[in-house]
């Protein structure tokens, strides 16, 4: 139900972008996260880092996520390499803002209670930082969204984040057909100086609606690359509340 | 007969697929995994002596609906030493794990060291590694836990129990050597009279994961009783001897802004409980707190905690295991300890180094590792130990002064 309203929604506000006028920013920026929001995922993922002489390393990890009352729970397990195998994240987001996180780590076979962080750190050694990991966009709440220009495939869209903490600034060319991000530019606190840029290699009809299934990150100072690849992802398909659990992280059974 | 065990692992095994989920398994997801890592290295002590190591450690995981079966097993080349290191059936019904077999099972909250951890003694027969839960010895244990949702209570059973491994001779001994002559009668600890047992009840809640402990069993650590002498009052023999202890205890995580506090503590009631016998250990408090830092993304961990214990009724006879054990002679022990682990170079390089310092016997430990990741699935680790004591006071660092070494090596996973 939750899927017929959104796609209408969609619908009802793509009707309304060709009928009168192009969409501002804030509503470009919108359908950006509509169309990547979902009440479960399961992903399954690849991450190739890529130094700037060709080298690369694998990292392989899976991730649940569900949203219930406007409250996410994101599970996190990585599969490779060998020396984090089994090493599992939990999130879960509680009233009043706060947000509980454990991590079990197979060596201590041991849950540990951590503190949120600000997470602008890069995540397994790769160009995205673990916020980029969530997500690549700031939403209207977020930041301010200007429309820089316009052609007949995309629309560039400048983003200036209320409170700068990884970027001063990001221009994101979002395809019209499907609304998602081609490419993405990360800018340091100057607002000038290109940090990183994202480019959206393939896009996939997954579950009757686009996805990214291939990005890459580049670091612009180091040349760095990082190939994220979605290999499997399901949405909105029923998820058991044990996966979400200090028990789940504990065993890795439900 | 390894080679047996080997060929039947290999001929056993298939391949691996990556599923944390049945969600992407579907029918595919294999039941047996197994997993195979290698480690060769080179321990140079500072007495120039060179000891080589080859390890291959094989792990076969079986998995399914109901159950599932796990076993390591570990072969060390250069001693001919083939050990079990883990080998248990875990069945699943509803919210409860019923696990037997010969494992370790950990009670803690803190990280770098613990009090409250009681279920499995220690292998002091190699040194300290930079691996708590490696140096633990398993054992015949069954357990059994129920989660609910946000508490889980694991009751343990252990039929007999295994004692602190320790060396009576070479670099790692702690017997002074006017005793290592001494005939020593080992107490049979692996039968029914030596029972153990206990309870731990956790719960996560926002603010504090807390936990409450109860064991009844065996100190790991030796006593003496029996002791005969010669003409010249020198020791010739003693039979071992160990205590049996009721621990009520606990353990606790909570948040502290961006630390974590863990707390860990309990009284050890002995069944001498009044101190007399000197054969037995006396009943004792035991305290830890640990504040810890983690940063999720980079994986950099650091670390203080501080842990001591006090001895009641402590005796005034040297020859009393309490003043045996004791550090500098004294009815408490407190020591400081201090872990960093960061990583650079987008992960590829580790450093970790960690510091143990014995505030009544000056004692000190320092272990040191840098491990660079040539490879997924390899990597070159250099490790540095030193053990030490500001003072010449009786303390295990002390003893082992002379054991500094560097170690050099390879590890790989295939």
């Amino acid at each position: 139900m939750k899927r017929f309203i959104t796609l209408f929604s969609i619908l009802c506000l793509g009707c309304s972008l060709a009928l009168f006028s192009s969409p501002t920013a804030d509503q470009i920026m919108e359908l950006v996260l509509e169309t990547q929001s979902s009440s479960t995922s399961a992903l399954d993922i690849k991450l190739t880092l890529i130094d700037r002489t060709g080298n690369t390393r694998e990292r392989r990890l899976q991730t649940l996520s569900a949203t219930q009352y406007g409250k996410t729970s994101t599970l996190t397990v990585f599969l490779s390499p060998e020396s984090v195998r089994n090493t599992r994240f939990l999130s879960v987001e509680g009233t009043g803002g706060t947000t509980e996180q454990w991590i079990f780590l197979p060596s201590l076979k041991r849950i540990r209670k951590i503190a949120g962080t600000e997470e602008a750190g890069s995540f397994m050694g790769s160009d995205f930082s673990y916020n980029d990991m969530a997500s690549t966009t700031y939403d209207t709440g977020q930041a301010d969204h200007h429309l820089i220009s316009e052609d007949g495939k995309s629309y560039t869209v400048e983003s200036i984040p209320h409170e700068v903490k990884a970027y001063g600034k990001t221009l994101t060319i979002v395809d019209k057909e499907t609304f998602l991000p081609l490419e993405v530019q990360f800018y340091e606190h100057d607002g000038k100086t290109i940090l990183k840029i994202l480019t959206t290699e393939a896009i996939e009809t997954i579950s009757d609606r686009p996805v990214s299934t291939i990005m890459v990150m580049k670091t612009h100072s180091s040349s760095h690359t990082t190939r994220l690849e979605i290999l499997q992802a399901r949405y909105d398909i029923p998820l058991p509340e044990g996966y979400f659990t200090t028990r789940f992280l504990e065993t890795g059974r439900l | 007969m390894k080679r047996i065990i080997l060929i039947t692992i290999l001929l056993l095994a298939t391949t691996a697929l990556l599923f944390a989920f049945d969600i992407f398994a579907d029918e595919e997801e294999p039941a047996r995994k197994i997993y195979l890592q290698k480690e060769t290295s080179l321990i140079i002590y500072r007495d120039k002596t060179l000891e080589p190591q080859l390890l291959l450690d094989i792990s076969v995981d079986y998995n399914n609906e109901a159950y599932r079966a796990q076993t390591t097993l570990q072969i060390d080349v250069a001693t001919s030493k083939l050990s079990a290191k883990h080998l248990s059936i875990s069945i699943f019904r509803g919210n409860q794990i019923l696990t037997t077999g010969w494992i370790t099972h950990p009670w803690g909250s803190a990280s770098l060291t613990h009090v409250v951890d009681v279920l499995n003694a220690q292998d002091l027969s190699g040194g300290i590694k930079d691996d708590l839960e490696a140096m633990k010895l398993p054992e015949l244990m069954l357990s059994l836990t129920t989660y609910q949702e946000r508490s889980s209570l694991d009751v343990v059973l252990k039929p007999g129990f295994r004692t602190t491994t320790l060396e009576n001779t070479g670099r790692w001994s702690l017997i002074p050597a006017q005793f290592s002559s001494v005939t020593l009668d080992e107490e049979e600890t692996m039968n029914l009279e030596k029972i153990g047992g206990g309870a731990r009840y956790r719960i996560h809640t926002s603010p504090i994961d807390l936990g409450l402990l109860y064991f009844n069993g065996y100190w790991p650590q030796s006593g003496y009783t029996n002791i005969t002498y010669d003409s010249t009052y020198a020791i010739t023999g003693a039979e071992t001897i160990h205590t049996r202890y009721q621990l009520i205890g606990f353990e606790s995580s909570s948040l502290f802004g961006p630390l974590t506090l863990a707390l860990e503590g309990g009284f050890f009631l002995s069944e001498d409980t009044d101190g007399s016998d000197p054969g037995l250990y006396n009943s004792k408090w035991a305290y830890l707190a640990e504040l810890s830092y983690t940063h999720s993304a980079s994986g950099t961990f650091l670390a203080v905690a501080y842990q001591g214990q006090y001895v009641l009724h402590f005796p005034s006879s040297p020859m009393d295991v309490d003043v045996l054990a004791s550090n500098d002679g004294k009815a408490y022990a407190n020591t400081l300890l201090a872990a960093a682990e960061l990583k650079f170079f987008r992960e590829k390089l580790a450093c970790r180094v960690a510091g143990t310092y014995q505030l009544e016997s000056t004692g000190y430990l320092i272990l040191a590792s840098a491990t660079y990741a040539l490879g997924d699935n390899l990597s070159f680790f250099l490790k540095t130990t030193w053990y030490g004591s500001i003072e010449t006071k009786d303390s295990l660092y002390h003893t082992w002064d002379a054991n500094d070494s560097l170690q050099i090596g390879l590890h790989a996973w295939f």
